[in-house]
């Protein structure tokens, strides 16, 4: 990140924050895209936590932060667009692209799908919790931070979201599939 | 390898599998669409970053002056305390016109007050982390601000006595996402409790800390409280869930949550309106800038007012002219605004006062700096405001008074936000 590039933005300079975006929009469409489960979804969420990162970046106090703040509005973002959607009670149909085929990935089928039926139960903090986590690799103080949740709480829902996906795995593998070491036996 | 590794082994594969990075061919359309997004200032009001002039003469108070007030003013402190040992002190009421005591403000992480004059500045609150909005309780014992460890993090609500004392955390484990220039929190009437807004949502606690919860339904995003003087409602700025846009009304809503009505619908997507409400000290009516809907569109001064059954509403300023910020005075006479200087390339702004019906509409400068909560003394004899806007580093309270006389200049250690404004309240 180009601190630079943040003072610029966030004096209202539009080449600098698209430079900042043109950086940032590929992992923070990933992010999205693991959080929501949908690619339009995710779409519409990058968009909004853009739009509001212009928006507010004269807000931010401190431009090394900008990362964190970013992705801090991107997961709120993610957060709002699942819970509206499940007030519209929408099915999502599953793309290719939710799908994708891994000629040498180290997962079954039958696990990838397992996890697959259990993440989508979790709910959209579970669900964040569990992609900063395992997926930015953030340190759990951070991941609170994102969600505005003490560390503790943080901690504690972090705890059942990954017993909900163990379950699940544990169900599959009693199904047939013995799991070792993440691979099948 | 256990089977907790395992699973956390088997998820971070997954995660990566499920969503791998990939062209992000929206990008151009996401940017284009920044044309209707107005970027917010610090302080989340309409954003014309002017430079500031002034052109009535100023008093600069030296860097130098604090120390020796603030000598002065510990010796006298120490006369008053003796002579006042043992009795009652005298509360002002919480609402009206009342003597002016000290006026707080951040800067550089630390709240610091000075008397209204400009003189004895110092630190009120100094510890480590970052210490923002500060907001005197109505009868001026006490004094709420946010803090957390960096300026700007999620943050904790503390509650201090007056004179920095006995700072009490009031939220427990619970962040709050509150950037440091907004006015994201406001006293009841009776000091009893405190509401606050972040990310979206309204909350109230009680002063001791307990029975902190949010109030209203997720049906919008709400920002920006201010409790009635009656106690009976909150006013604040209503937004809808998914916009990143200037869809911004005025809303109230009664403490307890119930009662969520609009009272000043959003007008368009230009300016950011319907912010900073403004309560008249009888609890009738609701001061806010509207309109600006589009490139070109003016602004106006509206008025929301309580009537039988309802709410009604109307501009009180309805001039062909770029008018923001109004602020009741505590005597609920007059009210103050900011209105663009005609013509102005830069953009100007000065200050206007108006009495409450919105006549004899006058100028109080002939040009202003930008502020948010541009607020009146208790005694009602200046106008406080902040400048330069564009650069935090040589920002400077200013204290504008109404009879014309020199405008008082508090100089800051070192960068000084400027959304809030708060100035205590004194028995007279």
């Amino acid at each position: 990140m180009d601190r630079d590039l943040v003072v610029r933005a966030r004096g209202g300079d539009r080449d600098a924050f698209a430079r900042l975006a043109a950086a940032a929009v590929t992992r923070l469409d990933a992010v999205a895209r693991m959080i929501t489960r949908d690619p339009e979804r995710a779409k519409d969420a990058v968009q909004e936590a853009l739009a509001r990162a212009w928006r507010d970046l004269p807000t931010l106090r401190d431009p090394d932060r900008f990362d964190a703040w970013l992705r801090r509005l991107l997961v709120r973002t993610c957060i709002d667009e699942l819970r509206r959607a499940r007030s519209r009670v929408i099915e999502v149909e599953l793309t290719e692209l939710d799908h994708p085929r891994v000629a040498d990935s180290s997962l079954a089928l039958a696990d990838r799908d397992a996890l697959e039926h259990a993440f989508r139960r979790l709910d959209p903090v579970q669900r964040s919790l569990i992609v900063m986590y395992y997926y930015l690799d953030l340190p759990l103080a951070e991941v609170a931070e994102a969600l505005s949740l003490p560390v503790g709480t943080a901690k504690s829902r972090l705890s059942r979201a990954r017993d909900t996906l163990r379950a699940a795995l544990e169900a599959d593998a009693r199904d047939g599939v013995e799991i070792v070491g993440g691979q099948p036996a | 390898m256990t089977a907790r590794h395992d699973t956390d082994r088997v998820i971070a594969l997954w995660l990566t599998e499920i969503a791998p990075e990939r062209h992000v061919d929206y990008l151009d359309e996401t940017l284009g669409a920044l044309d209707r997004v107005r970027q917010r200032p610090a302080w989340a009001s309409p954003g014309r970053w002017l430079p500031m002039q002034m052109t009535l003469p100023r008093v600069v108070v030296p860097r130098a002056a604090p120390y020796i007030a603030l000598l002065a003013l510990l010796l006298i402190g120490v006369i008053i305390a003796v002579a006042v040992a043992g009795g009652q002190k005298r509360l002002p009421a919480p609402f009206g016109l009342a003597a002016t005591g000290l006026v707080a403000f951040e800067s550089q992480g630390d709240i610091l007050v000075a008397d209204a004059d400009g003189s004895g500045r110092h630190p009120l609150i100094a510890t480590p982390g970052g210490q923002w909005s500060p907001t005197f309780s109505r009868r001026g014992d006490r004094i709420a601000y946010w803090s957390a460890p960096t300026p700007g993090d999620p943050a904790s609500l503390y509650v201090a006595d007056a004179d920095g004392a006995n700072a009490r955390l009031l939220t427990g484990e619970q962040r709050f996402s509150v950037p440091d220039a907004l006015p994201a929190l406001s006293w009841s009437p009776d000091d009893q409790r405190l509401a606050v807004s972040s990310d979206g949502d309204l909350y109230v606690v009680n002063v001791d800390g307990t029975d902190l919860h949010p109030i209203g339904k997720p049906t919008h995003q709400r920002s920006g409280p201010v409790w009635s003087p009656d106690g009976t409602l909150i006013a604040y700025t209503g937004q809808p869930l998914r916009d990143p846009y200037s869809q911004t009304s005025s809303w109230v809503i009664a403490p307890d949550g119930t009662g969520d009505k609009e009272v000043i619908p959003a007008e368009g997507g230009y300016e950011i309106a319907n912010v900073n409400p403004s309560w008249s000290p009888d609890s009738r009516s609701l001061l806010v800038h509207t309109g600006g809907a589009y490139d070109g569109d003016d602004t106006d001064i509206s008025i929301a007012q309580r009537v039988a059954g309802g709410w009604t509403s109307r501009a009180i300023v309805p001039e062909q002219t770029w008018d923001y910020h109004p602020s009741w005075s505590n005597s609920g006479t007059q009210f103050s605004f900011l209105r663009v200087v005609e013509g102005s390339n830069p953009e100007q702004l000065q200050l206007m006062v108006a009495n409450a019906d919105g006549s004899n509409v006058r100028r109080l400068s002939t040009a202003a700096p930008r502020f948010n909560a541009q607020c009146w003394s208790p005694d009602d004899r200046f106008i406080r405001s902040f400048a330069p806007y564009d650069d935090p580093a040589k920002r400077t309270m200013l204290l504008i008074p109404l009879d014309g006389s020199a405008i008082v200049e508090i100089p800051a250690p070192g960068e000084m936000s400027m959304g809030v404004c708060s100035t205590q309240r004194l028995a007279d």
